[in-house]
């Protein structure tokens, strides 16, 4: 996905300098990593705990519980037909059934609670994660053929690109210093 | 001392799930169904059977036995000042679905008129105005149990007269055996 992005955005910049190209991908590319995790982080993943995840297991908890209660009671059947009281497994199994689906339901909560805290998450993690991304990103970028000569790795090309964006900028304001004095000074 | 044989009346829900309240021993449960029909299933409702039937309520019924002591006033036939007889007894549920149709939640009071009668019923054929005529007529032993209709027996019935004069003594067990 990082290399279809980084593809998409060096054909909008095709006009610049390479080196300024590549640097605006680098930088463009980070903003909007930072920006989507933050986004994921703060934002998606609480709500989608919260208002997917949870109603969906404590349902499918419930329903399954209230489904096999039934299996149990017809179970029960036979013992209450003659006046009888069922096993002790028939009430353990029960009352299983209900713990179980209590604690999905309890388990939930306490998931929302604790995910609830990503909203607070610090933007220094977001930028750590990102460095770990592109570290791993970088790793891989020449899984196929490791020690090929040919194959540059990501994180080398980045920086090379910022030096040589850095580089191309301090020429084009050199040069438009110079400009500027020869149009001041006649 | 409370002498209810209703221990505890619950309200029952499907939804949100909850933990079955198990009967301790001594203690049935009684169910009221959605049609309004009291049972008493043995061993109370499984899981499944409380989620799938539904009831609406469960009541706790004590089923163990209970002593307790009782006065009563006995009126002679013939007329005359009443006589105090003390009745000890031990009162227990034997239906607990009548207990909770009949809403019972004072034995001794509703014991109260079956007791009397027993006491009368136990004298009767032996004329007596005074509580030492009542204490012969009532004998040493044990007054027959009680059937209250709404689900309780009384048994174990003893009646004692107190003694009317300064020794303070009753008439009837130890003391009609001391009076011979």
């Amino acid at each position: 996905m990082a290399d279809g992005f980084v593809r998409w955005l060096g054909d909008r910049l095709d006009e610049l300098p390479p080196g300024t190209r590549a640097s605006l991908i680098v930088v463009v590319a980070f903003v909007v990593g930072y920006a989507a995790l933050a986004l994921a982080v703060r934002r998606v993943t609480p709500a989608l705990v919260e208002y997917v995840l949870r109603p969906a297991a404590v349902a499918t908890a419930y329903t399954a519980a209230v489904l096999l209660l039934g299996v149990q009671a017809l179970l029960a059947l036979p013992f209450r037909a003659v006046r009888g009281r069922p096993p002790g497994v028939l009430y353990g199994a029960g009352d299983g059934l209900i713990s179980t689906a209590i604690g999905v339901r309890a388990g939930m909560r306490e998931l929302v609670r604790s995910v609830r805290r990503l909203r607070t998450v610090r933007g220094r993690f977001f930028v750590l994660a990102i460095l770990v991304a592109a570290l791993w990103w970088n790793h891989s970028g020449c899984a196929h053929d490791p020690r090929s000569d040919r194959c540059r790795h990501p994180v080398p090309v980045g920086a090379e690109a910022l030096r040589q964006g850095a580089r191309e900028l301090r020429q084009g304001a050199a040069e438009l210093w110079h400009r500027a004095r020869s149009a001041i000074a006649p | 001392m409370a002498h209810s044989p209703v221990l505890y009346i619950e309200e029952l829900s499907r939804f949100p799930l909850r933990p079955r309240r198990a009967p301790v021993p001594g203690c049935a449960h009684v169910y009221l169904g959605r049609g309004g029909r009291l049972y008493c299933p043995a061993g109370g409702l499984t899981a499944g059977e409380l989620w799938w039937l539904g009831p609406r309520l469960v009541y706790g019924v004590d089923v163990t036995a209970h002593p307790f002591e009782l006065a009563v006033e006995v009126p002679p036939a013939a007329g005359g000042p009443p006589v105090d007889v003390e009745l000890t007894a031990s009162w227990q549920v034997v239906d607990p679905v009548r207990v909770v149709a009949g809403r019972l939640f004072d034995v001794l009071a509703v014991a109260h008129p079956y007791l009397l009668a027993a006491v009368r019923d136990a004298a009767r054929g032996v004329p007596w105005s005074t509580g030492r005529e009542l204490a012969r007529a009532l004998g040493t032993g044990p007054l027959p149990s009680v059937d209250i209709p709404v689900g309780v027996r009384v048994e174990h019935v003893r009646a004692a007269v107190p003694s009317t004069d300064d020794s303070g003594d009753a008439y009837t067990g130890p003391g009609l055996a001391r009076d011979g």
